[in-house]
């Protein structure tokens, strides 16, 4: 087999789409021309194919695109039905047209035993559990009762197909942001470890790895109430602006007043700095930005920076940056070097 | 799974309606993510993939009283996805019976929801041996994959040549089948494990 290399370049192109008619032609008179490169090529193929269905996977959900059948196909049909009902009202009405009426009676036991079946269906099976995982950036996403959930990069959550019984359940390992549908009846009950945070319907963050064995629950609106599982009478209610820091090992909950601006950076890449230090400035940076920046340069650290930032680029920012201190940046590969001679 | 159950005697006439429509969510979601994948063979386009699976199962519903329930309801609704993953491909890429004859797409499958859908293992194997590979290549292939963007784009992006692109990208590719050999065979029979468990 000669230059199979070449061809694996080929194969790899063909598969993104990228192959001209050329290559193509290529491509098919190397296929022919031995057996074995047909194998060659149907493991590339398969492996291909592997991890296109992972990602076709966990990119399609099936709930949501059975809502979308559900609504084009069912409920076009009521409204059909509508019509023509109010039709055969004017007319006078012929044999055939009593056979059609009473056809629409027996439609209507028809539909009686249609839902009695699903409310039958409803109440007797266990909704699966459905796991999402932000692996390589921010996730948002749809939960059943209409609850938007943004997910940080390497955060999990897992909550049932479907909210049945009297609460709608959840369970968050990382970081997160939830805009919470309101629905009085039914609370809405994060799981993080053994914290649990409930809510009727608010929009807040939570981080259940906070560093130095701490979790985070900041309010943005609404209200809410945060408590161990065990203690459930312990609760400390939260109001908009107030942050619940927790501590893991004692099992601690303290209210205190949120006064970290940038703690939603890392969903709206909007960042504010009033008189920071370059060294925490940039470890919020490396959240935001999934990046790796290093300050090569300690004395750099307690250089203080004023600026706003709104959905700008990391290049851009390191500029605005980079004129206010003076640095050099330094790129290599996906380490981002920052060095220079620091402030007075 | 289809519509000639045991639930649809004669004597009930009430519920038929009611079943099949129940029945017809059922085939829905067993089978719509395996046809898109199907689908997917043809047209490369998750968005196309699930518009056209979504025309064949409302061309399925419209037809609910008129097809030959002796035949399996998935092969139908395969043929139908594959007609339009034709059409679709006729219409706008260009169509070549030769691509389609060396890649295994022709003749069509009898039942494209058998296709190839990934435990939560396979899953984390996919993830953890594409985690592996080195850093350029593992950002070619997730700009390529993920956020479909063209080599051409790519290479902007990052500041390289499209050739870098194009060697990475088979790197990847190798690198891949290499660590995923394992998986490679056994796809089918998982198809089987993951409906059976569905079914409970």
């Amino acid at each position: 087999m000669t230059n199979e290399i070449e061809y694996i370049d080929l194969i790899s192109k063909h598969f993104a789409g990228e192959a001209s008619n050329e290559e193509m032609k290529l491509l098919l008179s190397w296929l022919k021309a031995d057996a074995a490169n047909q194998k060659v090529f149907d493991d590339y193929k398969n492996t291909w194919e592997l991890v296109e269905s992972e990602k076709i996977n966990n990119q399609i959900s099936i709930d949501a695109e059975w809502e979308k059948l559900n609504s084009k196909l069912f409920m076009s049909a009521d409204e059909k039905e509508t019509t023509k009902i109010y039709k055969l009202n004017t007319e006078r009405k012929s044999a055939s047209q009593w056979v059609y009426r009473a056809l629409r009676i027996a439609a209507v036991f028809t539909l009686l035993a249609g839902f009695s079946y699903l409310i039958y269906h409803y109440y007797s099976y266990e909704p699966k559990q459905k796991q999402v995982f932000a692996q390589t950036e921010n996730l948002e996403n749809k939960l059943p009762d209409g609850t938007s959930v943004v997910l940080h990069k390497g955060s999990t959550l897992e909550y049932p197909e479907e909210f049945k019984g009297n609460n709608r359940s959840v369970k968050l390992t990382g970081e997160a942001y939830f805009d919470v549908a309101h629905d009085k009846t039914k609370p809405f009950i994060i799981s993080a470890e053994d914290l649990r945070i409930e809510v009727l319907g608010t929009s807040f963050y939570v981080n259940s790895n906070a560093g130095n064995g701490k979790m985070e629950v900041v309010l943005t609106t609404g209200k809410l109430a945060v408590f161990y599982k065990d203690k459930p009478n312990n609760k400390v209610i939260l109001n908009p602006g107030d942050k619940a820091e927790v501590s893991k090992a004692e099992k601690t909950i303290t209210k205190v007043v949120n006064e970290d601006q940038n703690y939603m950076a890392w969903k709206t890449k909007k960042m504010v700095f009033f008189d920071d230090r370059l060294g925490d400035i940039i470890q919020i940076l490396n959240k935001v930005y999934n990046s790796n920046i290093q300050l090569k340069s300690e004395n750099l650290a307690d250089c203080r920076i004023t600026a706003t930032f709104d959905n700008q680029s990391l290049d851009a920012v390191l500029n605005v940056l980079k004129a206010t201190v003076d640095f050099t940046i330094n790129k290599k590969s996906s380490v981002i070097e920052i060095s220079g001679n620091g402030c007075k | 799974m289809s519509f000639k159950t045991p639930f649809l005697s004669e004597e009930n006439q009430h519920k038929i309606q009611a079943i099949t429509k129940a029945a017809f969510e059922e085939l829905f979601r067993d089978n719509f993510k395996g046809l898109c994948f199907f689908a997917h063979k043809y047209v490369r386009d998750i968005q196309t993939s699930k518009e056209l699976v979504q025309d064949a199962f409302i061309n399925l519903w419209e037809k609910r009283e008129g097809i030959d329930t002796s035949k399996s309801v998935k092969s139908y609704l395969t043929t139908i996805v594959y007609n339009k993953c034709l059409n679709y491909i006729r219409d706008n890429k260009k169509f070549d019976r030769e691509i389609l004859e060396f890649e295994n797409l022709f003749p069509v499958q009898d039942n494209a929801s058998d296709e190839k859908l990934i435990t939560s293992e396979i899953s984390k194997q996919i993830k953890d041996a594409i985690d592996e590979l080195p850093e350029k290549c593992r950002e070619v292939f997730m700009l390529s994959r993920y956020q479909n963007l063209k080599y051409q784009e790519i290479a902007d992006k990052l500041m390289i040549s499209i050739k870098t692109v194009e060697t990475q990208m088979s790197k990847a590719l190798q690198h891949l089948r290499i660590k995923l050999a394992d998986y490679l065979p056994i796809m089918l029979i998982i198809v089987e494990i993951i409906k059976n468990s569905n079914k409970n």
